[in-house]
């Protein structure tokens, strides 16, 4: 009789303990998914900012006398390519479309890297003030991609592990919870585009 | 077992830690860690931001360092304006001014709240225009009190004191399921403690022993179960600068340069 009371009640413990983990560890990965969402839309968010300063720039640099029309294209071009990808929040467990949107973004690093470069032969657009100001807004851009990527990063890992690790991995793998991927920057990539002040 | 229980429960909050290391909070306005300053010119300057924060509610934090340790001067600020906590919570109002002697280099670093103001541009014409000419000249004191100075005027009067107020009392609400958690449990324990003390033998010292012993293992498992809920925020941690800095929200703003 007092044995069976115990039982009833370990039995009692052990639901309400595995109802409120299971409560917990749900809500635990709810928010480490929100942000992990909310850490991508940031790094979104810098790359359309940075998008958004391209057309200044092009403009700024087209009016330094015979500039080559190629370079402008070219920047042009990659920033068509670049803004045409978007992933949303469901797109992030997707290693293939997350290298796509990398790709792509780094075709426009690449071309920005090379425009800059080509404005080393014009002193004398390099000296304007407007062109200073666009260079460090562009500069300021880069940093803070970069800094979202970091973050971004950081999200993904701390959810990943929760999707991983019992019980979280218990309660991700019958709520459907996916692993999300890391922003992984190509060797060389992740480095603002150095910007020489002194010349 | 309690402490591997807790070791596995309280791992993934290790992992929002960022990579970089930077120097621990002074809780001074102006960390001489370079030595470019003399205890006067700290000291002017300390008074100036203090000033400043206390009247505008915005917080500029001046840190200079022998070496960057091998990171970038920009990830080096953000990620010294976050762990500091620099700037009021809500607002992120915080700027880095931070200058390394061995790369000779330097970078401003806004706070989200700054970055309609003082813009990468402005910071970049105050690298440029203030900063670099006089630092070039080894005047220090004078590079940064100009920049100082210009920061001030850029960021002026758009937080007063009283807009931080209500910001401050933001984090740290919302997180009742584990609190609950708790209760129930030590409810629940002390249900089964008296069963137990009732119905087991009599109040021996070997008894009591063990039942001093149970709340540890509970405890434990406990705050594996509860804590789940609780830890799931990636900004947290903040080690909190003592200067009052509750804010830290940066991300990439400002700029930089060498000189």
């Amino acid at each position: 009789m007092n044995l069976g009371k115990y039982v009833a009640i370990g039995v009692v413990l052990v639901i309400v303990f595995g109802l409120f983990s299971g409560v917990g560890t749900y809500n635990g990965l709810v928010d480490a998914e929100e942000g992990v969402a909310r850490a991508w839309a940031n790094v979104e968010t810098n790359y359309q900012r940075r998008s958004d300063l391209i057309p200044n720039l092009v403009n700024t640099v087209r009016g330094a006398a015979d500039f080559e029309q190629e370079t402008l294209e070219a920047v042009t071009n990659a920033r068509a390519r670049a803004t045409s990808i978007n992933l949303d929040a469901s797109d992030l467990s997707d290693p293939a479309r997350l290298a796509e949107f990398r790709t792509a973004q780094e075709g426009l690093s690449g071309a920005l890297g090379r425009l800059l470069m080509v404005t080393e032969n014009y002193p004398e657009l390099r000296a304007t003030e407007a062109f200073r100001d666009l260079q460090s807004q562009l500069e300021g851009t880069e940093n803070r991609i970069s800094v979202a990527r970091r973050d971004y990063n950081a999200a993904v890992a701390a959810y990943n592990q929760r999707v991983r690790r019992f019980p979280g991995s218990l309660v991700a793998g019958i709520t459907g919870f996916e692993r999300r991927t890391p922003f992984e920057a190509q060797a060389g990539a992740e480095k603002a585009p150095e910007v020489d002040f002194n010349s | 077992m309690p402490l591997s229980w807790l070791a596995l429960v309280h791992a993934p909050s290790s992992v929002c830690a960022q990579d970089i290391r930077t120097l621990p909070p002074t809780g001074k306005w102006v960390t001489d860690e370079g030595g470019f300053l003399t205890p006067l010119q700290e000291d002017l300057l300390s008074r100036r931001l203090q000033g400043y924060a206390d009247t505008t509610s915005t917080q500029i934090v001046i840190v200079t360092l022998q070496d960057l340790g091998g990171y970038a001067a920009s990830d080096y600020a953000v990620q010294l304006g976050r762990d500091w906590g620099v700037g009021t919570s809500g607002a992120d109002n915080g700027l880095v001014i931070l200058v390394s002697r061995a790369e000779r280099e330097m970078f401003l670093a806004t706070g989200f709240g700054l970055e309609g103001l003082v813009t990468d541009a402005m910071a970049s014409r105050v690298v440029r225009n203030i900063m670099r000419p006089a630092f070039r000249d080894g005047n220090f004191y004078e590079g940064l009190d100009g920049a100082v100075t210009a920061v001030m005027g850029l960021a002026s009067g758009y937080f007063t004191s009283d807009d931080v107020v209500a910001a401050d009392q933001g984090p740290g609400s919302g997180r009742g399921t584990p609190v609950i958690g708790y209760i129930i449990f030590i409810f629940v324990f002390f249900l089964i403690s008296s069963v137990r003390r009732r119905g087991g033998g009599g109040p021996g010292k070997g008894v009591r022993r063990r039942h001093h012993g149970m709340p540890i293992v509970f405890w434990g498992g406990m705050g594996g179960l509860g804590g789940h809920g609780s830890s799931g925020s990636f900004g947290g941690g903040f080690g909190g600068g003592s200067f009052g800095g509750m804010g830290g929200g940066f991300g990439g703003g400002g700029a930089g340069g060498g000189w």
